[in-house]
């Protein structure tokens, strides 16, 4: 049809119960005059960037650790949980969900608070200290305002909470259509055992996070997010253990959590969340616990960071540096990738997080003087929420800074020649193969062709309990990056790209072609972490970019990229999900759910069946 | 349910929460009435949002969806939810083709099918399913909105018309109910073994 014919069309207008005369200013020809002009390309509608800040004015937010409670009324219903009695809860904790007003930074307009959710009070929310042997029972009670009432205008109030890359019983994992209204709670039994009993299995940094069916992005991006750490007689939060065995790592008020957000802003400093955007949703203000571009004093000594990449969109490339300009750049000594350690730490310059990805890091801050400052920057390009462009920043972008202070206390912590050996790969126990192909199809993203079955019944495998499978993760988009993560177990990575893996090996960029990737020997790195009179330096040439070791719990999907990874699933049944880790993504269908069944349950085909029909 | 759409609570914003994000175009309707889309058809509205083309199967399906929705809304007195098909080929889908359509699918007063200048349907689909051409704007996706509370969520049409209602319950104004907090779940492992979902483990 030709406007002309439209706008003759338009001529016969007939009145509508619909639209209302007084509202009808469309019919007006002068009002009309406007749209005829078609724009120039299609810029954005929100191109408004966020009120600026003085960088580095505010104080880094450490989150509290959260406190058991002696007992929980009504008590938990143990027929409610797979186990239970094997894993009696040690310590029980209560936790709200809460709206508040967040301050993002001191600035005007900022200083008046930020609509925002979080938990007890605070976003991230609190860090739980959590201890393999010591099973606990989190009730997560939703106090969020009702929809209509809420501030957050882009979230909805109604949650269901996933702990990260935890072995957590399928009713405790934050099912996507598990969820909880306000004025409701649920019960989260966490039994703190590695899977199969196997100590290579453990984990370390965990993260709980939303999984609302449809409104995961949008709920995380309001603030529902926090950490989770795991200890052990090794990885044991004393620095001064003097058990034999004991990794002593910097504890306590060394051991800082840091979650990376981008986050956007409309000029009243309130969060801005565009609802309606499918490929991806990216800030223009670095927040690190939600402070936008904090400064952290530390002491003459070593410090664990456990870095966190929080989403929903943006995926990362951070260094260290003397300077703001970057070009003074400082390793960092890697001890984990994603939730579990390394057999051995490693020096890099750059770490690659993709959303979800984790890493602890030391930094040793013994051998600077009091008042330098160190720089945590990020140098990859992403302009659009659908991945990184493949290009790295002119100038890297300063997140976060570290002022050194007059003050050197006794620091009794070491960093370990060795951490932990990876789970073995047991070609014995894999019963099948199975191929995932990441995709989009009819304005949504899909995996092997489908969208997330809006009522998740739909069972996309079945596994048996008790078996390994191993699963090629396949990008087939050319421009689109995913994140994929997958519940309940972390994986071992066997092939990149094609090329297979021997163990133990270490993921890193290709110097000068940021896209390709290569595997080195973990033994054969030049680097290594020495212990100098009491100081821990890299010697030899760092790596350029760790992007992780052989065990991880996200797949990062570059363009086209195929992963093929070994998988392990026991002790508990139940339903489970895999998705993409850009939670926009997730949130538009690329989801599916796998079921952890008996041994011996006989195969179906992919099942449609109602949740109503018995299996 | 909820089974009232006032938004009760809510306080009116100025121009609505999401009015910098969707375009404000000037839409053609089937009943050959024009309207800015989000002043007229969003601001304050329940709304369900997706692409039809008359030529293409999938299409039809979607629209049969629609329709039950529209006929299950009906037996809900005082809930007012409305429903824009909007039309990705204006050339063929012109109000003449869309009113048979909608004839065809018993389209009551708040079922609108929308078309329009080309260049301002390009620009209305590209900020609510295309996005810079990554993605094409097939009946396979429909956005929920409720524009007076701000929430908005996306959801495959493949569903079918109960998970459509559902999600409009999702983004109904209710109350916090009075009392103490409710446990929710999760239920006990033998009502999960009745669905199928979820196996126990015996005891050591």
């Amino acid at each position: 049809m030709k406007r002309r014919q439209l706008l003759k069309l338009g001529l016969a207008a007939a009145a509508t119960q619909v639209l209302k005369p007084q509202s009808l200013a469309a019919q007006q020809s002068k009002e009309m005059l406007k749209f005829l002009c078609t724009p120039d390309g299609l810029p954005p509608l929100q191109s408004t960037p966020s009120p600026k800040v003085t960088p580095f004015r505010a104080p880094l937010f450490v989150p509290p650790i959260k406190q058991p409670v002696s007992s929980l009324s009504p008590p938990p219903d143990p027929s409610a949980h797979q186990r239970y009695e094997e894993y009696l809860p040690k310590k029980f904790y209560e936790i709200h969900e809460q709206e508040f007003l967040w301050h993002y930074h001191p600035d005007p307009p900022y200083d008046k608070g930020s609509w925002s959710w979080g938990w007890d009070g605070s976003t991230p929310g609190p860090t739980y200290h959590a201890r393999y042997g010591e099973p606990v029972l989190v009730r997560i009670f939703n106090d969020l305002p009702p929809l209509g009432v809420a501030n957050v205008t882009f979230g909805m109030p109604s949650t269901t909470t996933h702990l990260h890359n935890a072995h957590t019983a399928a009713e405790s994992d934050g099912f996507p259509t598990d969820f909880i209204d306000s004025g409701e709670f649920w019960d989260h039994h966490y039994a703190n055992f590695p899977m199969g009993h196997d100590d290579r299995e453990k984990l370390t940094t965990l993260w709980y996070h939303d999984h609302r069916m449809d409104f995961t992005a949008a709920n995380v991006y309001a603030g529902l997010d926090g950490f989770y750490c795991l200890f052990d007689d090794q990885d044991s939060n004393d620095e001064n253990d003097k058990r034999p065995g004991a990794f002593r790592l910097p504890s306590g008020k060394y051991d800082i959590p840091l979650i990376l957000q981008d986050v956007l802003f409309d000029q009243q400093g309130q969060v801005i969340f565009n609802r309606l955007n499918t490929n991806g949703m990216l800030g223009d203000q670095y927040t690190v616990n939600r402070i936008i571009q904090p400064r952290f004093e530390v002491e003459r000594r070593k410090y664990r960071f456990r870095i966190l990449n929080g989403g929903p969109s943006r995926f990362y490339r951070i260094g260290l540096n003397a300077s703001p300009e970057g070009d003074k750049g400082i390793p960092f000594i890697v001890l984990t990738g994603d939730g579990n350690f390394l057999p051995e730490p490693l020096c890099a310059e750059n770490i690659y997080l993709s959303v979800a990805q984790r890493v602890d890091v030391i930094i040793d801050f013994s051998g600077y003087q009091p008042g330098a400052q160190i720089f945590l920057q990020n140098c990859l390009e992403q302009t659009q929420g659908q991945g990184p462009s493949g290009r790295l920043l002119p100038k890297p972008d300063n997140m976060l800074r570290f002022d050194v202070i007059d003050k050197k206390p006794v620091d009794n912590s070491r960093i370990p020649d060795k951490l932990r050996d990876l789970p073995p790969v047991d070609y014995k126990e894999v019963s099948r193969r199975r191929l995932w192909q990441f995709d989009y199809r009819g304005g949504q993203w899909t995996i092997n062709g489908r969208t997330a079955s809006p009522d998740m019944c739909r069972i996309d495998a079945e596994i048996q309990e008790g078996t390994a499978e191993i699963w090629t993760i396949r990008n087939e988009g050319k421009n689109w990056s995913h994140p994929i993560h997958s519940h309940f177990t972390e994986f071992l990575l066997l092939e990149v790209n094609g090329e297979k893996i021997k163990l133990p090996e270490v993921q890193t960029s290709v110097q000068g072609e940021p896209r390709r990737t290569e595997l080195l020997p973990l033994t054969t790195l030049s680097a290594r972490v020495q212990n100098v009179a009491g100081e821990f330096r890299c010697t030899g040439k760092p790596i350029l970019n760790f992007m992780g070791g052989n065990r991880r719990d996200v797949a990062t999907l570059l363009p086209n990229d195929e992963l093929v990874v070994f998988m392990r699933w026991k002790d508990f049944h139940g339903r489970y999900v895999m998705h993409c880790h850009n939670v926009v993504h997730e949130d538009h269908a690329m989801m599916i759910r796998w079921d952890i069944v008996p041994q011996g349950t006989p195969e179906k085909p992919i099942s449609c069946r109602s949740c109503d029909e018995p299996g | 349910m909820n089974d009232t759409n006032s938004a009760a609570g809510c306080v009116r914003p100025v121009r609505g929460p999401n009015a910098a994000f969707i375009p404000n175009v000037v839409v053609q309707t089937h009943n050959n009435r024009r309207a800015f889309f989000y002043d007229d058809l969003v601001r304050d509205k329940t709304v369900l949002v997706h692409c039809i083309a008359s030529q293409d199967a999938g299409s039809s399906e979607s629209l049969e969806m629609m329709a039950k929705v529209q006929s299950q809304l009906r037996t809900q007195p005082g809930r007012k939810v409305f429903i824009y098909s909007l039309a990705i080929d204006p050339e063929h889908d012109t109000p003449q083709a869309l009113r048979a359509l909608a004839t065809k699918y018993g389209a009551g007063e708040q079922w609108l099918f929308l078309t329009g200048e080309p260049a301002s349907l390009e620009f209305l689909r590209e900020h609510l399913f295309t996005h810079s051409g990554g993605h094409d704007c097939s009946s396979s996706l429909i956005r929920y909105g409720n524009e007076a509370c701000g929430v908005w969520g996306a959801v495959p049409a493949s569903g079918g018309a109960e998970l459509i209602l559902e999600r409009l319950a999702w983004i109904t104004p209710r109350e916090r109910p009075a009392g103490p907090a409710r446990r929710r779940g999760p239920a006990p492992l033998a009502e999960h073994n009745a669905a199928g979902t979820m196996i126990p483990r015996g005891q050591p």
